[in-house]
């Protein structure tokens, strides 16, 4: 590019000073017209290796790479989430001190398939208030429903 | 036509602000902190810090600095600030340009009296060549300025282009952090297209076509034997129609995608957040809570980075966009003042440079314009469900 902007510019200006130069007589009218076609042939230059099709652009198509680093992180704070709160759930069914622990694959980040749901119950106590109803079976049905998964899936560990 | 297509990236951006509401999800942090502290020492903002760092775009703070204060919600926006680097900028330009104005006219003068009083003692061959001389030094005063332009206009490009490359999987990666797994990848490819595919036409056709224009330019005035204006004309069209067609297709396409991707995962998370609180009807409102904490925090670091960025990009593009917009009326300043004293050869050089600087503004706004756009779809749009 620069060096046909500079052979455009040399071209230019010698026709410039020539055309000063030369004398305004039947022959100059000539010469004035071969110095146009010389300019238009600096002008067209790069042009003509263009059309053989070797101008392209330069365009790749990358795949974006996600930071896995933080989708772990926060999959597995959203996986760490869900038990706690599945032990709030527990609590509010009337079984205190149970401790939930997922197991999970990761498909997808973020998307994760739970493969086991582990309730311990060995150090819980069940409220006084709830003692008459099958609240074990409850608990596993909630939780079953909120992490929208298989009754196999959930193993209730009893104390 | 170059005007509309600016006005229209324009009402499309302040549109997609209006829209979306653009303060509304910042600031909200007081709740979160905690879970945005670690978040935040998880994701790897480096890249876009060393950026600004080489690049400019923040005087006073670092670009994470910016970040966290928007998390904080403790931004604020220093608008006396910016004015005064607009005015200070404004008054630099204008004082670094107005001797070229004054060599500029004085060279007129002289070549318009010249030609004035040259019968009495000049030939015409001596006329001739008093005007080439002085056409010779206009050009050479307005030469090194608008070389400097053109580069300024082409590191933008490129600079965008590396920042768009290095931001994108970082806001990419928040958006499916924060729930938006289908707007991400819609989002992909067209950070990708505007990054490769735009910028390549942009660097590959329009900015040479700009240069051949200048030097068409040159060429058409400093010789009346040579006649290259219609292919300036020529060239100009190219450009409009290049700038046009890339600018509306690419703004339609990320519309209409940013849209439909953004309804789709409202939707999921809205039906996840339904079947949630539906089936454990007791303690329905306490876990959509916490569902929410997770993703409220990536939304809130994807919108502060977003907007950081464009605020930095904002920077980088305000000192050279002045600078085009004071050279090309300091141009046409010199034409109007030239055309009257001189053989009109400098007032037309001024006029068709300043119509050059007019396409370098163009393309330099054209392509901040879908930087911002893209970033702020990409911002607003995956977060209307938050």
């Amino acid at each position: 590019m620069k060096d046909w902007a500079i052979s455009i510019g040399v071209v230019v200006t010698n026709i410039s000073l020539i055309s000063l130069i030369i004398p305004d007589g039947k022959m100059g009218k000539y010469v004035k017209g071969m110095f146009s076609l010389l300019v238009i042939l600096v002008i067209i230059k790069p042009f003509t290796g263009e059309l053989d099709g070797q101008f392209t652009l330069n365009s790749q198509s990358e795949t974006i790479q996600y930071q896995e680093n933080y989708l772990y992180y926060t999959t597995q704070k959203r996986v760490e989430n869900s038990e706690d709160y599945c032990e709030k759930m527990l609590e509010n069914l009337g079984i205190l001190h149970a401790s939930v622990n997922i197991s999970y694959k990761i498909e997808n980040l973020p998307e994760i398939s739970i493969k086991k749901v582990s309730v311990n119950l060995k150090n819980s106590v069940i409220n006084a208030d709830k003692e008459h109803i099958d609240i074990i079976e409850q608990a596993k049905k909630s939780i079953t429903e909120y992490l929208n998964v298989s009754n196999d899936v959930v193993e209730i560990i009893n104390g | 036509m170059t005007k509309k297509i600016i006005s229209i990236l324009t009402i499309l951006l302040v549109a997609t602000c209006v829209f979306f509401n653009l303060n509304e999800k910042i600031g909200y942090a007081d709740e979160l902190s905690d879970s945005i502290e670690e978040q935040m020492g998880n994701i790897d903002l480096n890249e876009i810090e060393n950026f600004f760092d080489e690049n400019g775009g923040f005087d006073n703070k670092t670009f994470l600095e910016y970040v966290k204060e928007m998390l904080n919600g403790k931004y604020q926006a220093e608008y006396d600030n910016v004015g005064k680097r607009i005015t200070s900028v404004l008054f630099s330009e204008v004082n670094k340009l107005l001797p070229s104005l004054v060599s500029i006219t004085l060279i007129a003068i002289f070549c318009g009296i010249f030609q004035g009083i040259r019968s009495s003692f000049a030939s015409d061959g001596v006329a001739n060549l008093i005007s080439f001389v002085g056409l010779l030094a206009v050009i050479l005063i307005i030469s090194l300025e608008i070389s400097s332009l053109w580069k300024d206009c082409e590191n933008i490009i490129k600079n965008i282009a590396n920042l768009s490359t290095i931001m994108s999987p970082i806001i990419t990666t928040l958006m499916v952090a924060g729930g938006a797994k289908v707007s991400a990848s819609l989002y992909s490819p067209t950070v990708t297209v505007l990054s490769n595919l735009i910028i390549n036409v942009l660097l590959g056709i329009a900015l040479p076509l700009i240069a051949i224009m200048i030097i068409f330019s040159i060429i058409s005035n400093f010789s009346s034997s040579v006649k290259l204006s219609k292919f300036t004309d020529l060239a100009s069209s190219i450009i409009k129609w290049t700038l046009g067609i890339t600018a509306t297709v690419f703004t339609v396409f990320l519309s209409v995608q940013g849209i439909t991707s953004a309804t789709y995962d409202g939707i999921s998370v809205k039906a996840a957040k339904y079947a949630i609180s539906n089936s454990i009807p007791l303690v329905g409102g306490f876990l959509r809570d916490g569902f929410d904490l997770v993703l409220a925090g990536s939304v809130l670091i994807k919108n502060s980075v977003g907007l950081a960025c464009i605020f930095g990009v904002i920077n980088l593009i305000l000192s050279p966009v002045i600078k085009m917009t004071i050279f090309s009326l300091i141009l046409k300043t010199c034409s109007a003042v030239t055309e009257p004293i001189s053989d009109g050869r400098i007032s037309n050089f001024c006029t068709s440079i300043a119509k050059c600087v007019n396409y370098l503004l163009a393309v330099t706004l054209v392509v901040g314009l879908m930087f911002f756009i893209t970033i702020l779809l990409m911002i607003f749009s995956a977060s209307v469900f938050i």
